[in-house]
């Protein structure tokens, strides 16, 4: 499963504090403890920063100094993914196409310009739809219009949405639905964050990090998490193993020796 | 840690695959002799043999080795075959019964057919009916015996007098990770060998004074 570092997001408030200071040594270490930690991309978002396209640039530009890993380019705004896209060295993600109007009609240029992996939203105009059968059926109105626009759906990660389990019981239940019938039907790569699930619950991680091994076990191919965490990346570790993913142990062991797992 | 001779035997301790295959490459191009690698790497897998027993290694470390030294045999056998294409003679070959390991017994069956020796090799958890059956069947001068767990012994030991009743005079090679002089006088073969160059030196032996 590919790791997507989410700290660089100017949501966080000392992160956003950074940004606004141009503290580049903050950013950069940060950029570089979550690769340490096994992220295979970094997440960056300006939205809350000083200007958000400048923001932007800046970011992709002194985070790409220090790490090799490519970036996913993360915001509302298209103009915004374009000048991160422009400033990035590689190929980058692009975080987020959805059915919404705008977004669409803004994001597809762009996939389809700078040829970027891309994580599709399943919302459209009315919001994100509550029951899974809805959420299935925008995952497959957008991968209509993905293919119709020659885009290779071998670079699209669907993200189902998970609501907060504090808003109704069911929500993680019908987000796992959710992964497994979109890979199922369309065939596509799927991703998640972990920390909408748990809003509002005290000890949030424990319930973050068995939902992130309960979406693996549903075939989830990335996940937006935070790599510093270490209980976090052991788990994606150990899930691997128990999932047959981890031939002979290697990786696992690896970690052990690197004592880089924790219990 | 012991120290190891050459990279091929490190990397293989190492249980770096893909080092190990490229290394293999390269040497026979080289020019190396196809039995000078398997020692090299019988020398790293004997090393990861003690990481295992010392508890550095796990379990299934020790089962990756078997199938690096599978995909390392895979590439150097059809080198094997054409190093010495005349026929020499039979050589029945066998894991005794209650033991499943075949790793050994395989690169040993490799290098005798190598060799030039027909090998009638029995599989693993061999019966004595079926040695002294293929025994009479070839009329093999030598029987080989593979055995990794001390547990079946005497198992072999049993073998070992079905195989004596026949009453021709086949030489008895154990062959095995344990086995050592005392273990042949137990058990009443006639030769042991730790490793598969041993044993092929062994059946030159054999086969030359018969």
């Amino acid at each position: 499963m590919l790791i997507i570092g989410e700290k660089l997001n100017s949501t966080i408030p000392s992160v956003r504090t950074a940004i606004q200071d141009r503290n580049e040594t903050f950013i950069q270490d940060l950029a570089r403890l979550q690769v340490e930690g096994g992220a295979t991309f970094l997440d960056v978002n300006t939205a809350q920063g000083n200007n958000e396209q400048e923001d932007m640039e800046w970011m992709v530009k002194i985070v790409q100094e220090v790490v090799d890993v490519p970036l996913c380019i993360d915001s509302v705004d298209p103009a915004t993914i374009k000048r991160g896209l422009k400033n990035h060295r590689g190929k980058a993600m692009l975080n987020s196409i959805s059915m919404e109007t705008s977004r669409l009609k803004g994001m597809i240029p762009l996939a389809k310009e700078y040829g970027c992996e891309l994580i599709a939203l399943t919302m459209d105009d009315q919001g994100i739809p509550k029951t899974a059968e809805e959420r299935i059926k925008i995952a497959g109105q957008l991968i209509d219009v993905l293919v119709k626009e020659n885009i290779s759906l071998d670079e699209v990660y669907v993200d189902p949405l998970v609501l907060p389990l504090a808003v109704s019981s069911d929500n993680a239940a019908i987000f796992f639905e959710c992964l497994a019938d979109i890979k199922k039907i369309y065939n596509v790569k799927t991703v998640s964050g972990l920390s909408n699930v748990s809003h509002s619950l005290p000890k949030r991680k424990l319930v973050n990090r068995y939902f992130l091994t309960i979406c693996m076990s549903h075939g989830m191919d990335a996940a937006i998490m935070d790599s510093t965490d270490r209980k976090l990346t052991s788990t994606v570790i150990a899930t691997n193993l128990l999932l047959n993913q981890d031939p002979f142990s290697r990786r696992y062991l690896k970690a052990y020796r690197q004592e880089f797992l924790e219990e | 840690m012991a120290k190891l001779s050459d990279q091929l035997a490190s990397a293989m301790a190492e249980l770096e695959d893909d080092r190990v295959l490229n290394l293999i490459k390269e040497r026979l191009q080289a020019g190396t002799s196809p039995l000078e690698i398997v020692r090299s790497l019988q020398e790293g897998m004997t090393e990861v043999g003690s990481r295992f027993e010392t508890g550095e290694y796990f379990l299934s470390e020790l089962v990756l080795c078997g199938q690096v030294m599978k995909d390392a045999m895979a590439e150097l056998e059809p080198h094997l075959a054409g190093e010495n294409q005349e026929y020499r003679g039979n050589i029945v070959i066998g894991t005794v019964r209650g033991d499943v390991h075949d790793l050994g017994k395989n690169i040993v069956v490799m290098l005798l057919k190598g060799a030039g020796y027909n090998v009638i090799d029995l599989g693993v958890d061999v019966p004595a009916e079926k040695f002294v059956q293929a025994i009479k069947e070839s009329n093999a001068p030598m029987v080989g015996m593979s055995v990794l767990l001390t547990g079946c012994q005497d198992g072999m030991k049993n073998t070992i007098e079905a195989v004596r009743e026949i009453g021709n005079k086949v030489t008895v090679v154990i062959g095995g990770n344990y086995v050592d002089e005392t273990v042949r006088n137990y058990v009443g073969a006639d030769y042991f060998a730790t490793n598969a160059s041993e044993a092929v030196k062994i059946a030159e032996k054999i086969f030359t004074t018969k």
